[in-house]
This record gives structure tokens, sequence and C-alpha cells, in this order.
């Protein structure tokens, strides 16, 4: 599996602070997958974001996006990147068509005008908004507003989409919509950065996640054979602790996290030698909440 | 992409009822309600001032006074309540006119109402007016004014023998402004077009706030480029501003106001003027545009400095009765020299006195436009997310 984007040692300190808002952060991001940033508020998911598209004015480590090793990070981010932020980034006095038309004469100059007819239409119809074209982006429903916000940002033809809480404030069925849409441009094999305080959203969407909390950042495959939930129930105490990834969640309970399906031989191994009888045993995959919990705690 | 900048900006502004009222409505209003006030010629002010001309004791020269005194413009009432000045002749008037009155002796009482510059004419046409008298008690007594004629014929006589308007030939060194429209036309364009900061800092703040800038920032041009063609953009919708105020200013305020005709005496002036203007205007606005963060902050800074700017130059009160200092400070405002240059292709000046004003917008315009470039650069490279 390729590499979207390689972050080595990422740190960096507002000047106002006296904490690293991101603290050497090493990372791969997959190509072609969705990769949700998760963690509570001010754990440094927008600085994060800020600093993979090149909008921090200066930061210690790199960012490198693939094919992009010889050019600044800002002008890989203007070949590769589009941002669809959580505000609706448009200009509501202009009609759906001309906001797209606005956006387009911004990045395709080079572009016949058949082609970008062409782009555009496909872009109205992937984010169902023909039957809206002509109206005024500040008339739209919310669900409208949203699939356009995220309309301006295709574009670009980006290979790498950033999407800030994409579904926040909308109803169930457009919320649907938008995330079919996102499964597309998963299945058309674009890279998708994808912040969200909807756990089940990122649960439904992400392959992997980045949880952030404090400026650090735990990576983690969210494929349901490489992130195993490993509980077991000891009969009696134990006399010699287990090793320290397990964790105690209540007397006689542990759980690990397994990265992947191969650990878990090592790891029934490493239990059938332990202090105590097992009395019950189960693995299942972590879900997206119970990372979230085990993360800020 | 300016085309569809341009196209994007006029849509914006076209759809916001307040942009067109700021650009196109208010200072329209502006120059009919202006040349309205300032229609009024001084001979009108004169004739609606009210005097009574009183004394304690009996005097045979108060019905003289009182005749030069209408005779300066005044309009006489009988009551001293319905009066807007008050004349109170003393005991010793009719003895002492020639040989000489007491000091402080003749009392003016000035209602309220009276503004401090039209007190100054008022004061020394009644001072006129006692000249007058004088010099027709001491033609009676030297018997070169006929005593048999009528109080009228002898008033009629001093007044033509005291008109000395017909010996003097005045001639001025510059071309004058002569009608009210002439001052506030030029004054009402300049101050509509430089009110185009506030659209662009609305539309900057906007893109700011609903997170386009930041969007903008990740698309394939460069901030200098987008800078360009916004900047590019506003100009253009300024010219057809400067049209539409134009056609407006020159053609209807006259006919509504019934005021003489304005003649642009050379069109190829007033459009290279116009491009000059425009430019000053629009660097101005993204001067400020750049460094406002609020809706709140543009209305205080934009309208702040508009205005502030409009009353220096003399648009709200005619600059040739401003304090010589703020006459001075004038000559270093864009929007004086702005009105200076629509105004001289009005009173047909001669393009090398428009030409020291233009210098002076380009060098304004480019000073300004580094700095709005370089502060407009700098807010987009500080953006981050969220």
């Amino acid at each position: 599996m390729s590499n979207a984007i390689q972050v080595k040692q990422l740190s960096f300190q507002y000047k106002t602070n006296s904490y690293y808002s991101l603290s050497d952060i090493s990372l791969d991001i997959k190509a072609n997958k969705c990769t949700g940033i998760i963690g509570p508020n001010g754990a440094g998911k927008s600085t994060f974001i800020s600093a993979l598209c090149g909008l921090l004015p200066s930061f210690d480590g790199k960012v490198i996006y693939s094919g992009c090793e010889n050019v600044s990070l800002l002008e890989s981010v203007k070949q590769k990147v589009a941002l669809v932020p959580q505000e609706y980034a448009f200009y509501p006095q202009l009609s759906v068509l001309q906001n797209l038309r606005y956006f387009l004469s911004l990045c395709s100059s080079k572009q016949s005008s058949l082609a970008q007819r062409s782009l555009l239409n496909e872009i109205l119809e992937q984010c169902v908004l023909s039957d809206v074209v002509n109206t005024k982006a500040s008339k739209l429903s919310g669900g409208y507003k949203r699939r356009l916000n995220i309309a301006i940002a295709l574009v670009k033809k980006p290979e790498v989409l950033f999407l800030d809480e994409p579904t926040v404030g909308i109803d169930p069925e457009s919320r649907d919509v938008i995330i079919s849409l996102l499964q597309q441009f998963k299945r058309e094999g674009k890279t998708l950065l994808f912040t969200s305080h909807m756990l089940d959203e990122v649960e439904k969407i992400c392959d992997d996640i980045i949880m952030l909390k404090d400026g650090s950042a735990t990576f983690m495959d969210h494929t349901e054979q490489n992130n195993i939930l490993l509980t077991v129930t000891f009969s009696s105490e134990l006399t010699e602790p287990l090793n320290a990834e397990y964790q105690c969640i209540e007397p006689l309970k542990y759980q690990r996290v397994l990265t992947s399906k191969s650990q878990l031989n090592e790891c029934l191994l490493e239990l059938s030698h332990s202090s105590a009888s097992i009395e019950y045993l189960n693995y299942s995959a972590n879900s997206v909440e119970r990372i979230y919990q085990q993360g800020i705690k | 992409m300016i085309l569809s900048s341009l196209q994007k900006e006029a849509r914006i502004i076209l759809s916001d009822i307040h942009s067109i009222g700021v650009l196109l409505i208010l200072p329209v209003a502006f120059m009919l309600i202006m040349t309205f006030a300032m229609s009024e010629q001084h001979n009108d002010i004169i004739a609606k001032t009210s005097v009574h001309v009183s004394t304690k004791h009996p005097s045979q020269l108060l019905s003289v006074y009182e005749g030069y005194i209408q005779k300066q413009g005044f309009t006489l009432t009988q009551t001293k309540q319905s009066s807007d000045i008050h004349i109170q002749l003393p005991e010793s008037f009719d003895s002492n006119i020639l040989t000489g009155l007491e000091p402080q002796s003749i009392v003016v009482n000035i209602q309220s109402n009276i503004t401090p510059q039209k007190q100054k004419s008022v004061e020394e046409l009644i001072k006129v007016a006692l000249s007058k008298l004088r010099l027709h008690v001491y033609m009676i007594d030297s018997g070169d004014l006929d005593e048999d004629l009528s109080l009228t014929d002898q008033i009629t006589e001093i007044e033509d023998s005291t008109n000395v308007s017909a010996y003097f030939k005045v001639n001025a060194s510059v071309k004058t402004v002569t009608t009210p429209t002439l001052y506030s036309v030029p004054s009402w364009i300049i101050f509509g077009i430089y009110f185009i900061v506030l659209p662009v800092s609305i539309t900057v703040i906007n893109e700011k706030q609903n997170g386009t800038l930041i969007r903008l920032k990740t698309f394939p041009i460069s901030s200098a480029q987008y800078f360009v063609s916004k900047f590019s953009a506003f100009y253009l919708l300024s010219i057809v501003q400067l049209i539409v105020l134009t056609l407006v200013g020159v053609f209807m305020v006259p006919i509504v106001t019934e005021q003489p005709d304005i003649v642009v005496n050379d069109w190829g002036v007033y459009i290279l003027g116009g491009f000059f203007i425009v430019l000053a205007a629009n660097a101005l606005a993204f001067c400020v545009a750049s460094v406002v963060n609020s809706y709140e902050q543009a209305i205080v800074l934009g309208g702040g400095i508009n205005i502030l700017l409009a009353a220096l130059s003399g648009f709200m009160v005619p600059i040739d009765i401003l304090p010589d200092v703020m006459a001075e400070i004038a000559t270093f405002s864009p929007l004086y020299w702005s009105a200076e240059v629509i105004r001289s292709t009005f009173i047909d000046k001669p393009l090398s006195s428009i030409l020291p004003y233009l210098v002076k917008l380009f060098v304004f315009s480019c000073i300004a436009m580094s700095l709005a470039s370089f502060l407009f650069i700098n807010k987009i490279r500080k953006l981050t997310w969220n």
C-alpha cells in the first residue's frame, strides 16, 4: 500500500503558548484510503490539518506528498489537495453553477470550455446538485449547502481531500447522501482525511484513525483484521503482572488492542503462561468509540 | 480569471441592496440635497433676514435709516419680537450723526438662529446703511441733496452716487466655481467613488469568515494573483459607478435642482482623470480591507476615513470658508485632489492645472497599492484552518 502523505517528526508551537500543539508526530497516511482524525477539542486537530495543508507559517519536521518530494509543501497542496471547511466556504449570493464556475476559473485556465462544462456536469451529478443548479446558494437547504461545499473542492480534481466535519448540522437523509458520496470518492481512489465528532460516521467511512491528544498522535489501522480488541477475564487475582499493554478495566478483567491478527497467537501463548487461569476470552473488532475513549483517558 | 472575478463581484454587489445604496443612491442623494442647500443666493439670504429699528426718543432720521436698511436688501418688520435683528438707536442719534456718536451707542441684537457667516455679512450691511445715512445728512446740510425731493428719491440719489460697481473690472487669475452644482456634484461623485471601501472590506471579511480565503489558499493561484484579480474587478466596477454618477450628476442634478447646466469641456480629460481617481479610491479601499477583521471595523474605519476625508476636503463645508489651517490640510487629501480634477473639467481649467492633481493621485495610488498588496498577502499567509 503506497503512502499519500508522509509526516516526519512534526512539531509545532504557537508563539503565545508554552506547550507544543503538535509534538514529534511521525506517521504515514495511506493513499486511496479514508483516514479519520479524531480527538477532543483542543487536541490539535486543526493545527495538524493546517500543518498538512501547508497553512502554518513554519514548523519543525516534514510533510511530504507522494510524487511532490522536490516541491514546497504549499505547492504540493495546490497541486493535489482540496479543502472542505466546516463553514460554507462559497458565495451565498451566487447560484450553485456560478459558484462552481468561479472556483473552476481559478484553476483551469488551460482547459477547453467543453472540458470545463463536462467536468461541471459530472460534479453536479456526482454531488446530486443538478436540480438546484440555478438556485442561489443562500436559498439552499443545509444538506445541499454541504454538498455544494464538497462539489467546489472537486473542481480542482484533487487526489487528496481534507474534510472538516462535512455532515455537521444536517438531517439524516442528507447525511447519508454525503456519506455515500465520500464512499464513492474512496472507490474512485481519492485519499480522504476526515475530521468529525460523530464517531459512528468515522467508523462507517474510515479505514485508518489518527487519534490526537495533547499534540501527540496515535495512528491506528481500523480495518477489521488489523484492529482487534482482546478481552480476557481471569478466575483469580494475578500474582505476576501482565504485559504493560494490557489495561485493567475492572477487577480480574483486562483488555488489549492488537494491531494485527498475527499478534493474536503470541498473545494466547503469553496468556497461557500467566499466573492465573483464564475464565473467559474474547476478541472483536475495536470500535472507534472505544478507541476514542481509551485515547482520551 | 479577472472576468470571472468581475462577474462574481458584480453579482455580489448587485444582490446587496446596501452596497448599491452606498455606491449609488447615497452619493446621488447627497448631490441633490447639497445642491439644494447651497442653491440659495447671498441676496436671498439677506432678504430673508428681518430687521426692526427702534429708538426710545422721537427721531426724524429713523425712517431714513430704515430706508437705507431696506436698500441693503433686508426686510423691515414693525415689531422687535418678529425680527431676526433689532437695532436700537441712541437718544442723541439725530443731533450727533455728523458730529460723532458715542462709542457703542447703537445696540444691535442678533437672534441666535443667525449663523456666524451670515452675522458677519449682516453687520457689514448695517454699517454700510449707517455710512450712507451720514452722507445723506451731510449732503442735505451742504445743499448737495435737494430737500424738496421725496425721501425715496433722496435715498435713490445717494444709492446711485455711492454705487461704484461700474468702475471695477475683476480679473480672476483662476476660473472659479459659480454655481452650487459645480461645487456639490464633483464632491459627492468622489464621495461615492471612495465609498467602494465598504463593499471591498465586507467581501474580504466574508471570504475570511466563511473559510473561502483558506480554501482559495489551496487553489493553484498565488495570493498576489488573487489580489490583482480582485483589485481589477473592483476597479472595473468603480469605473461603471463613476459613469453612472457622472451621468446623474451632469445631466440630471441640474434639471432637478433648477440650476444652470454643467458642461464637461473636455471629456477626454474627464475620462483620463476618472482612471486615476478610481485607481486611488480602490488602492485606499484595499488598504483598509487588508487591515480590518470585522464588519464593525470595516464600517468604523472604512466609512469613518471616508467621511473624515470628505469633511477635511471641503465636501460638507466649502473649502473657501474653512479656516486657513483646515484649507491647507484639505490639499493633502486624495478626495480633494479627485474632486478638483472633476471640478476643473467642469469649469474648463487647462490640463496643466489638472496635471499636478493627477500626479499626486498616481503617487498616492502606487504607495497605497503597494501597502495594500503587502498587507493583503500577509493576511492570507497568516490564515490557518479554523
